[in-house]
């Protein structure tokens, strides 16, 4: 199963992402976009499968900090 | 072409097709790399052809004023990031309009799958089959983004 996820990030100041993954997002994961890191608050289906396909929405809080550099 | 094909089933604009559909749309089609921060189609071009992003991450921006129900900065904006498997340009592939928003590469070595709007419909023509699916792909994936549009004006600009 391939799973396109639709990140948001709370607070509106990174424009989210819409990325695939081929394992599911879960709750308290942390999650880099960029040079940026974020946690997983929120987890939910946005439309229901189809084929290999999953289709999850994901609500991020940003965390301070930016990636360790070499990561 | 193996090689090819898998990576192509890893996005959705395919699901449902057949491999040998999928080896005919590779066929018809090209691939562009790009480094950072270039441009890969900018607002207000002609539009006639549809990406898929194989490898690398890209940022789509829209001018200020073509979000009306979102109330953004006074200049041009990110909405969103697109990463490996998605699709951008397909409003010009199904509507003839021109590019609403510019897009452009985040990481080195971003590298896209172009697929030529005329080439294309001719494919869809030859196979209702393959122009039924892809269509039906494409719709699916608009109606994906504007929920996450949706949301993200419910997470606060």
């Amino acid at each position: 199963m391939i799973y396109k996820v639709s990140y948001v990030v709370l607070g509106g100041r990174h424009p989210g992402a819409i990325v695939n993954r081929d394992t599911p997002p879960r709750l308290g994961e942390v999650v880099v976009l960029g040079q940026d890191r974020f946690e997983v608050v929120e987890v939910t289906d946005l439309i229901p499968p189809q084929g290999d396909f999953a289709y999850l929405h994901v609500t991020l809080r940003p965390l301070k900090g930016k990636k360790p550099k070499g990561r | 072409m193996e090689e090819l094909t898998e990576l192509l089933k890893r996005s959705d604009l395919f699901c449902g097709l057949a491999e040998e559909d999928i080896r005919r749309l590779i066929a018809i089609g090209h691939w562009a790399t790009y480094n950072a921060d270039e441009t890969i189609i900018r607002e207000g071009d002609p539009s006639d052809e549809l990406y898929i992003i194989q490898k690398g991450m890209v940022e789509v921006v829209v001018p200020h004023g073509t979000v009306p129900d979102i109330p953004g900065p006074p200049e041009a904006t990110p909405v969103v990031r697109l990463g490996e498997g998605q699709i951008f340009g397909e409003m010009g592939l199904v509507d003839r309009g021109g590019r609403s928003a510019t897009v452009r590469a985040v990481m080195d070595g971003t590298t896209v799958f172009i697929l030529p709007r005329d080439a294309f419909y001719t494919l869809c023509d030859q196979s209702h089959t393959i122009g039924y699916t892809v269509m039906r792909n494409i719709a699916r994936d608009l109606s994906f983004k504007l929920r996450h549009r949706n949301l993200r004006v419910v997470a606060g600009w």
